[in-house]
């Protein structure tokens, strides 16, 4: 069978399965073992296992068998359960994690070993083991068929145990199991057996067998009849469920059992059997069917629309001479054509939950690694953001975070003797407001150090003593986000902040949004990161260079300006252009692309362009327009080209670059 | 093993690029240049709504600048390798051949001044010698190109 058609499928739905186990992992640790958290974590681990099998992957089927193992004895032995398990799982997770990377990435498993992983499940399991081996050996069934009968009763039945006797001078034990199995068959499904026939086949000394029998209660006794009557066997009996499952177990028989009655009491007083709860686990919470889409195949329907769009154009420019119906007809297409436009920038948009669920597991390290206490809090995981910008912004959050456990919180000591729980939190929050898209991550730690800021950055030469003494927070803040501050070694340790925030106001910035930071001292830091909804489509000024159009995108445009003489000095043989109360720059674009400088006589076409605090006056042939547009991008081929971020097509079919303003400073 | 080849014309003489690699032959059209990159890359185009990146194939390999007859003939030959696009921009495009692995012989050194790096071999179709070309290569090796430029730029 050719799998490779199935492997992206594979890649994406495993790595789905590995976040999810991820995640109940760390609600394992939480809240300690609770049946819905093991059995979802079982069948995350099931569906794995089953499709690395199916695909051949055969590393990644039997750690994830071995997994199972684990899981398995963690759930009949809720009381054992030590949360140091968790790490070994989540050890697991990763080692099955680089497996499926390496898959992706070579399309094969070779050189994987996972043998030291495989030995701390082994302990696991192993050390939960040890002790029901013994009782297995005083009390009949060995934990395996206790395990399975414990898991049926979780499921709401009682299944019926028996235990059968062979007589001494039986030979043939496993043919006798197996016409004792034939036997009961008729009464109802037998949901184990121990040993089994092989098992049986192997162990000449085996003198009992036991039975797990799915079937009616009052049928035991025509059961027991019908067993008893297969030659060689001595004796059959029904065993009490308390004398199988272990001590643990007892209350969760108990509660089964009143689950169950309680079910079936509801089930009677509605008298309807379609009222009845199809199993008694599930939660209420239906959900919405989905399909997964590559991005890739969005990204080509987007392709194809813009063509649409660009075809409708041309339409409507024939229709303007056109009959009445005619005209009616096109204004109907550009209707449908904007609702389908609409609905595919949709189809783009995602819930941060994406983006938001590996950091639960890095913060819980983090801990560990840091020495930190904390409660890590996220809220509007299904607040949804264009997915190219959520990609970008992973790398950003993780920063922000790490800085707000690392240098945000105090230590648990330093929090004690302030007075303030010894537990911190962090808090990372996603919500839309007004075509924006906000992220924050809060702390309740020390906040930053206004007197640290400034001294250090004073100290680098990034501020003059004395004007910085008349600064607001805000402006000091501010320094931060300034390049030299974070590069400089030390500087975490003395403003407690620092650590690549340039990087991550740089990458913010490039996808069009701003971040800002509050800080109340001994409260706590508050960063906030605004991003525009969608990456995909955004308003800009167009500009005509020699016969080419180009994109500017607004958000960098501060103001268009028409330049007289009067209007420009020169510092150092360079023009720049007086502009409220400070010179701008001025940049010839024509000069800056093809040697040829567009400006003539005046007055000059300016459009003022703003990066952060610093301004910068483009000089262009004309300006042509202001739309939004759709932006697309250039291109692994084209990756070095650093003065555009991507290009749109036109109305008229035609490609404009969009220039990337920051790179022009 | 036999493999199929696009045959390209470049002045007299005829290339190869293998027929799985191309995605499609197009019309010259409109094309966007892009300021302050390397000179064989000729700007963007808008293929069917992907913007797409042209580069001269004569230029990209190498081949004397020899004044080109700017006629219909011309063509975009679309490439794909590792998922991305790029058009080569041909003076025609002649045929489809299937050429026998055992017909292809090691190309010589200097092949009209072009770049052995970027050859497969050199096979014998007909009367004529047919070049062929190492996409990959042509495609791959632009991003030590751009640095080279960008370093030529840098300290003069």
């Amino acid at each position: 069978m050719d799998i490779s058609q199935y492997l992206d499928s594979f890649l994406a739905e495993s790595e789905d399965n590995l976040a999810t186990l991820d995640d109940l992992c760390l609600a394992l640790e939480r809240d300690g073992a609770s049946d819905d958290t093991l059995a979802a974590m079982f069948r995350a681990a099931h569906t794995l296992k089953g499709m690395s099998a199916t695909m051949g992957f055969m590393a990644m089927a039997d750690l994830t068998h071995h997994m199972e193992d684990a899981l398995g004895h963690i759930r009949n032995h809720p009381t054992e359960f030590q949360p140091s398990v968790v790490d070994t799982l989540l050890a697991a997770i990763d080692a099955l994690t680089a497996n499926l990377d390496q898959i992706r990435d070579r399309g094969s498993e070779e050189g994987i070993d996972h043998g030291a992983i495989l030995q701390r499940l082994a302990a696991v399991v192993e050390g939960q083991n040890s002790n029901s081996e013994e009782r297995s050996k005083e009390a009949g069934p060995p934990a395996a068929f206790r395990d399975r009968v414990a898991e049926i009763l979780r499921s709401g039945r009682e299944p019926l145990v028996i235990q059968v006797a062979f007589a001494p001078e039986c030979t043939m034990k496993a043919v006798r199991l197996l016409m004792v199995e034939r036997a009961v068959e008729s009464f109802g499904e037998c949901a184990a057996v121990y040993p089994d026939v092989q098992a049986l086949e192997a162990d000449a000394d085996a003198s009992t067998a036991y039975l797990a029998m799915l079937v009616a209660h009052e049928d035991a006794d025509a059961l027991l009849t019908a067993i008893r009557e297969v030659s060689e066997i001595a004796a059959a009996m029904v065993v009490e469920l308390e004398s199988i499952v272990s001590a643990s177990g007892e209350r969760e028989i108990n509660q089964a059992r009143q689950e169950t009655a309680a079910t079936a009491a509801v089930a009677t007083a509605n008298e309807t059997p379609a009222n009845r709860p199809a199993a008694p686990s599930t939660g209420g919470k239906v959900r919405d069917q989905t399909l997964r889409v590559p991005v890739s195949r969005i990204d080509e329907f987007m392709n194809v629309l813009s063509e649409l769009v660009i075809a409708k154009t041309r339409l409507e420019l024939l229709a303007q001479h056109g009959d009445h119906a005619l005209r009616e007809v096109t204004e109907q297409i550009a209707r449908l054509t904007s609702s389908l436009q609409d609905g595919v920038m949709q189809m783009r948009m995602m819930p941060v939950e994406s983006l938001f669920q590996r950091f639960p597991r890095m913060m819980r390290d983090l801990q560990k690694t840091l020495g930190r206490e904390f409660e890590f809090v996220m809220t509007g995981l299904e607040t949804e953001m264009d997915r190219t910008v959520m990609d970008e912004m992973g790398e950003a959050l993780v920063h922000l975070l790490r800085n707000a456990a690392d240098h945000g919180l105090e230590p648990p000591e330093v929090r004690e003797r302030n007075g303030k729980p010894r537990k911190g939190t962090i808090r990372l929050s996603a919500y839309a407001s007004g075509g924006h898209v906000y992220l924050e991550v809060a702390d309740d730690g020390a906040g930053i150090d206004r007197d640290r800021v400034l001294n250090s950055a004073i100290g680098k030469g990034l501020v003059d003593e004395r004007s910085a003494q008349n600064w607001t927070d805000a402006q000091v803040y501010d320094l931060l986000f300034a390049s030299g501050f974070s590069t400089a070694e030390k500087v975490s340790d003395i403003s407690g902040r620092g650590v690549g925030l340039d990087a991550v106001r740089g990458k913010v910035e490039s996808l069009g949004g701003d971040i800002r930071v509050g800080s109340v001292p001994g409260q706590g830091t508050t960063f906030v990161i605004e991003l525009p909804l969608t990456l995909a489509i955004l308003p800009a000024m167009l500009v005509q260079l020699d016969n080419y159009i180009y994109a500017i995108p607004t958000g960098s445009v501060e103001e268009v300006a028409r330049l007289s003489a009067e209007d420009i000095d020169s510092i150092q043989e360079q023009p720049v252009y007086r502009y409220r109360d400070g010179v701008v720059p001025i940049v010839d674009l024509g000069d800056r692309f093809f040697d040829a400088p567009c400006r003539g006589d005046y007055p000059w076409n300016a459009v003022i362009c703003k990066e952060g605090k610093r301004r910068l006056a483009l000089i262009v042939d004309d300006i042509v327009d202001e739309l939004e547009i759709v932006n697309k991008p250039l291109g692994r081929y084209l990756e070095q080209v650093e003065m555009f971020s991507g290009a749109t097509i036109l109305g008229d079919g035609r490609v404009a670059l969009i220039i990337d303003v920051r790179q022009l400073f | 093993m036999a493999q199929q080849y696009v045959v390209m014309k470049m002045g007299k003489e005829l290339y190869g690029a293998p027929v799985m690699q191309v995605v499609s032959v197009e019309r010259m059209m409109d094309i966007t240049p892009v300021p302050r990159t390397l000179p064989f890359i000729k700007g963007v185009v808008n293929l069917r709504g992907t913007v797409t990146p042209v580069i001269d194939l004569r230029e990209r390999v190498g081949l004397s600048a020899t004044e080109r007859l700017d006629s219909d003939a011309m063509r975009i030959v679309i490439v794909e390798v590792d998922a991305m696009l790029v058009g080569m921009i041909v003076d025609s495009v002649e045929d489809v051949v299937t050429v026998d692995e055992s017909q292809v012989s090691a190309p010589p050194e200097v092949v009209g001044g072009l770049r052995a790096v970027y050859l497969h071999g050199v096979a014998q179709l007909d009367e004529r010698l047919l070049v062929l070309l190492n996409v990959n290569r042509i495609l791959s090796d632009v991003e030590v190109d751009q640095l080279r430029e960008v370093e030529k730029r840098v300290h003069g």
